[in-house]
């Protein structure tokens, strides 16, 4: 299980630089990067990633988010759906390039429209998902879904694990990244995720997010929750051991405070 | 005074024939205007046949219904940091200012856009991110003299609380650039009265329905919280007279809330 850091903390710090000189500070040695400007973009993460490399060694492990706010995968709208798995694109050629080990995206929103015409807009969503699952196996790297907790989410609750991995269980590379927060806010929790799920539905998370609640996402404050996070993490390491555990946060006391649980619980 | 009343194409039961059903329903109920949702598989900037925009054309024009349009709004973001989001977005308005040019439609409603990490972390960028848009939006409106309005939003992440609309609204201080006053967005975390008060000088458009305070539900008035008769004096004081177009669940709400406020405004008049 490697503990890393995600590179929002940069917008905290303003700065790459600063990042990682946390980074060497904390011998943290896997780093998530999540495409968002104004630090990390689609044209300066590969010389971001010589200068980390350079700075702690090239046995650093790398994943990859990619931008995912209001992209989607399921979108009525072609030109958002093309402009997402462009996006999804780029950010897999990005990833075999830095050496990236899984490419995290969010799969897709499905609002009244979209719900109206579910059959016409899933046949679309699984064209695009399996080529890029496609492109991901041949790259050896894992394509991970990540799930959200906005009501119109395609993957929100435990249920939605289920019935995604039905989808996905065919390609060996497509797995999910658990993003804990999220699963905590709609209503979900680790356990229901156990009671409701197969064994083998579990083993596909690769990842796992780890930030404040509502979302390491979002500029959230709520200190309240890293113990529940910490102890549903506690309760998942229990039953599987994801590759990736990635602390996400925008402020760095959070993020130490997140570093020293999971250190603790592993 | 006499208050214009439309219907909103959301309102329709088959979304594949949306358009053509709503504007059915508005001929025959005597509607004054049709909004027309622009993301309905029939109605979406770019795709529309000629076939289907030369019919709504002609049918409205025949039984004097005006057309406006809502353009698009999940995924659209005008103040996002991502270039190809922001591009793919002024490109989606420019699309649905064509349509609106065929149909001789005056408005166009659009949405700001959404406020997420690092807009959260660095809001004055993201507005000029956000201006730098709308100045590119309004270029091509002014090409064709049709009026943008802006609507307010209530939700976490949207940009469009009031504050928001008047902040972008005294940048550019463009004529073309209005503002689309939405009852219930107003509702989920203020006083809809008050927030008209403050955009009054900007507002030339109205989404009506109702909910509880704090809540967007699309209900028919008098079915949630929403002080209506304040509302209705409130556009009378200030000479606002609409389009006021129902959003709301079905047409039969429509048709209600139609009724109320033709009440209230009785009531107010007389």
């Amino acid at each position: 299980m490697e503990i890393g850091l995600s590179s929002i903390l940069c917008l905290a710090y303003r700065s790459v630089q600063e990042y990682i000189d946390f980074l060497s500070k904390q011998h943290v040695s896997y780093i998530d990067f999540f495409i968002i400007p104004p630090y990390i973009d689609f044209n300066n993460l590969e010389p971001i990633t010589n200068l980390i490399k350079k700075r702690l060694g090239d046995n650093i492990k790398i994943t990859v988010k990619a931008p995912s706010f209001v992209e989607n995968l399921t979108s009525i709208l072609d030109k958002v759906q093309n402009l997402t798995f462009k996006e999804y694109m780029d950010t897999l050629d990005l990833a075999k390039r830095v050496g990236a080990k899984a490419v995290i995206i969010k799969p897709g929103m499905m609002f009244y429209t979209e719900k109206k015409c579910k059959n016409y807009i899933m046949e679309k969503f699984l064209e695009y998902l399996y080529t890029l699952a496609e492109i991901a196996e041949k790259s050896g790297i894992y394509l991970l879904l990540e799930n959200y907790y906005y009501p119109y989410e395609i993957l929100r609750g435990p249920r939605d694990f289920c019935e995604v991995y039905n989808l996905i269980k065919n390609y060996e590379h497509l797995g999910f990244a658990l993003n804990i927060p999220h699963l905590l806010e709609s209503k979900g929790s680790v356990n229901l995720l156990i009671r409701k799920c197969e064994r083998e539905v579990l083993e596909r998370i690769k990842l796992v997010y780890l930030g404040l609640r509502p979302s390491p996402w979002e500029n959230t404050k709520y200190i309240q929750s890293i113990a529940h996070v910490l102890k549903e993490a506690k309760k998942l390491f229990r039953i599987i051991s994801p590759e990736f555990v990635v602390i996400a946060s925008v402020s760095e006391p959070i993020v130490r405070i997140f570093l020293d649980g999971v250190r603790d619980i592993r | 005074m006499r208050f214009l009343y439309g219907i909103s194409s959301s309102t329709a039961n088959d979304y594949s024939n949306a358009t053509m059903e709503t504007l059915e329903f508005a001929r025959q109920h005597e509607f004054d205007v049709i909004e027309i949702y622009c993301e309905t598989p029939d109605f979406i900037p770019g795709k529309v046949s000629s076939e289907l925009l030369n019919k709504v054309h002609q049918l409205a024009l025949d039984n004097n219904i005006r057309v406006q349009l809502h353009a698009p709004f999940h995924s659209i973001n005008l103040a996002s940091f991502n270039d190809r989001v922001r591009q793919l977005s002024i490109r989606i308005l420019e699309e649905t200012m064509e349509l609106a040019q065929r149909l001789e439609s005056p408005i166009v409603t659009f949405h700001l856009g959404l406020c997420f990490l690092p807009c959260q972390l660095y809001r004055d960028k993201a507005f000029d991110f956000l201006i730098d848009s709308l100045n590119q939006v309004l270029d091509y409106a002014s090409n064709y003299g049709i009026i943008i309005a802006m609507e307010n939003r209530g939700g976490k992440l949207d940009i469009g609380k009031p504050s928001d609309l008047l902040r972008v609204a005294n940048a550019i201080d463009n004529k073309l650039l209005k503002i689309t006053f939405d009852t219930v967005q107003a509702n989920v975390h203020g006083d809809p009265i008050e927030y008209y008060l403050m955009l009054k000088d900007h507002v030339i458009n109205v989404h009506v329905s109702d909910s509880p305070r704090g809540k967007s539900l699309l209900l028919a008035v008098g079915e949630g919280e929403i002080n209506f008769k304040g509302l209705m004096k409130a556009f009378i004081d200030n000479s606002f007279n609409g389009p006021l177009i129902f959003e709301m669940s079905s047409k039969d709400k429509a048709l209600i809330s139609r009724n109320v406020l033709q009440e209230i405004v009785k009531e107010i008049l007389s």
